[in-house]
């Protein structure tokens, strides 16, 4: 399945969020070889250059590598994919506390409420 | 490239032509098979039929010249085979070639039949003899063969590239490039013989010579000469309608 | 490298002027979209791109050459209409592809057949609509072309057919080819665009990467196009 995206932001900073998350939830895991250009293009249904603009953005945050003939690798550096982590974590609660904050919340009641609400077991 | 696309235009046509020209000659056979009762209604049907097909082979033969470079160079045919990595020279050498082959099979074919039906064992065998023994004075023979023959080929070249002509010009209309290639067919044909009619007018009397006059008065060399003048001619006019036909083809291509 | 310039290329038929001094250059490992509404001459400028019609002023040059054989040989074009001969089979049509064509690769069209449930014993003639346009679209992709010209590919398929043309797009990729696709499905095709060029009344009005109309505008091409062209 194609990958979609939101229409009025570049491309390549979508791409360069979907695989950060993927390295940071552990599917790429540290280490690991990443899929090649062409591949990943195909799955994401993306211009193979957007993708190798978001991967390059990657490799400038040191978060990915590139060996020359074998391909591109996620950093063995673990200290510094749970920075990036919880930077992303750090991003959501923003936003939530923003759209709580739009309801009628502040922090200690968002935070109160997440303690009541009931947990949703997935099935 | 050429080789290539006179392979595919044999292709093509052949599926039409092959079957045509065998049912001609299929007939012609059957009815020589039932010659020996001239009056019977069977020999009478063929005898009908086989003239239906002599006329209607020239005819066919013409119209399928025609839709064949209608078709596939002006039609939606033409956006494949103007893509293709061939010169303007070669898609139109393709055709030409190709349909006089079909136009000089179609002769022969209609010879075959008229042959077969007409003519006793003995006769056919005469008739077969009788090529062999056109005679002249030695080199002349060979040459007035090889001229006559290759004035017929230029003559039918020129006729079958002067058509192309006329549809390849009706790219400079939009619409009813049918019509308008008859029109033009028209036109050119008209304003050809007022010109020939000029020049037969003011031309001086011994030029228009008579190549049956030049063998009679034993003047060779004049009539092979004369032979020669007119290949040229029908050669020149042949390159002047081909010229034509490229000029539209590669710069005024106009494909709906 | 360059491997499409154009300069003051214009074409006029009679009084009415199809394309506007159009200055343009592309260069190899691109995916263009050629966006306009009908009539604007997108279909023109493909045309002149391989040598089908000729500038009433200014130059097209295709890797440094004007139109002709070399040209023809290096370009794959997908007309928006079927150009095939009846009697054909679509295997047929692969070998007449493989015959004229070096850069054909018989191989692949053979498996993308397969893929897209196409016989290739049947009569051409006989396939439906979709199906001719996938043939088309499959011979005209299996070719390592430098330059694709593609007029409309997405328009009259369903589409399952449609993501499949995008993908084969997006996996055919070459760094020295670049491929110009001519559409009014903008929405459909935007991931899978470099570049963007909207022509409006056979001028080109803008000439932009996607992520920067993105960045600098904050809407998708799409939207821009609504906007630019609004009725």
């Amino acid at each position: 399945m194609a990958w979609q995206f939101d229409p009025d932001r570049p491309i390549y900073k979508q791409l360069k969020e979907r695989i950060l998350l993927r390295i940071v939830s552990g599917t790429y895991a540290a280490g690991a070889q990443l899929p090649t250009v062409r591949d990943l293009a195909e799955e994401a249904a993306v211009n193979p250059n957007t993708l190798q603009k978001a991967l390059q953005e990657l490799e400038r945050d040191g978060l990915v590598h590139a060996q020359r003939t074998s391909g591109r690798f996620v950093t063995e550096d673990k200290t510094l994919i749970k920075q990036a982590k919880n930077d992303l974590a750090k991003e959501q609660i923003d936003l939530f506390l923003k759209k709580m904050a739009a309801i009628g919340y502040d922090r200690q009641d968002a935070v109160v409420l997440i303690q009541t609400t009931k947990e949703v077991k997935p099935k | 490239m050429l080789g290539k696309l006179m392979k595919y235009e044999f292709k093509s046509t052949a599926r039409i032509f092959t079957p045509l020209y065998a049912a001609m000659l299929i007939v012609s056979l059957v009815n020589r098979l039932l010659s020996n009762r001239p009056t019977d209604t069977p020999y009478i049907i063929s005898m009908v039929v086989v003239s239906m097909l002599i006329g209607a082979a020239f005819v066919i033969t013409l119209i399928l010249t025609l839709q064949r470079f209608y078709k596939n160079l002006l039609g939606s045919e033409g956006y494949l085979m103007h893509t293709l990595p061939v010169s303007v020279n070669q898609l139109i050498w393709s055709k030409l070639l190709v349909a006089t082959v079909w136009t000089i099979v179609c002769a022969g074919v209609v010879c075959l039949s008229i042959a077969i039906m007409a003519l006793s064992v003995g006769e056919f065998q005469a008739f077969i003899q009788s090529f062999t023994q056109i005679r002249l004075a030695g080199y002349d023979e060979f040459a007035f063969i090889v001229e006559c023959i290759a004035i017929v080929l230029a003559s039918v070249m020129s006729g079958i590239v002067f058509l192309y002509a006329c549809m390849a010009l009706s790219m400079l209309f939009n619409k009813h490039r049918v019509a308008v290639s008859f029109g033009f067919f028209i036109v050119i044909t008209t304003v050809a013989q007022i010109l020939m009619a000029i020049v037969v007018e003011f031309a001086p009397n011994h030029l228009i010579g008579n190549v049956d006059t030049l063998f009679q008065n034993n003047e060779m060399l004049e009539a092979h000469a004369l032979l020669v003048v007119i290949l040229l001619i029908v050669a020149a006019i042949g390159a002047l309608f081909f010229a034509l036909t490229h000029h539209m083809l590669k710069n005024k291509l106009n494909l709906q | 490298m360059t491997i499409l310039n154009s300069a003051g290329l214009t074409k006029a038929f009679g009084q009415t002027i199809a394309l506007n001094k159009v200055d343009l250059n592309i260069e190899a490992g691109r995916v263009i979209g050629l966006l306009g509404p009908n009539g604007s001459g997108k279909t023109t400028f493909l045309k002149l791109c391989n040598g089908l019609l000729t500038p009433t002023s200014g130059s097209v040059k295709i890797a440094d050459k004007a139109p002709g054989v070399r040209t023809k040989a290096i370009v794959s074009f997908l007309p928006e209409d079927n150009y095939f001969s009846d009697w054909m089979k679509v295997k047929d049509m692969v070998s007449f592809f493989a015959d004229f064509y070096k850069d054909f690769d018989a191989a692949k069209a053979e498996d993308m057949l397969i893929t897209l449930e196409i016989d290739p014993a049947a009569q051409i003639k006989s396939l439906s609509k979709g199906a001719k346009e996938k043939v088309q679209l499959i011979l005209v992709m299996a070719r390592k072309a430098r330059l694709y010209l593609l007029d409309e590919p997405i328009g009259g398929v369903d589409p399952a057919t449609r993501d499949y043309i995008l993908r084969t797009i997006i996996t055919n990729y070459n760094p020295e080819a670049s491929v110009i696709i001519s559409t009014h499905l903008i929405a459909d095709v935007e991931q899978v665009l470099d570049e963007v060029i909207f022509l409006k009344e056979g001028e080109i009005v803008m000439h932009e990467d996607v992520d920067t109309i993105r960045e600098e505008k904050g809407v998708s091409v799409d939207q821009l196009f609504r906007e630019v062209f609004k009725c």
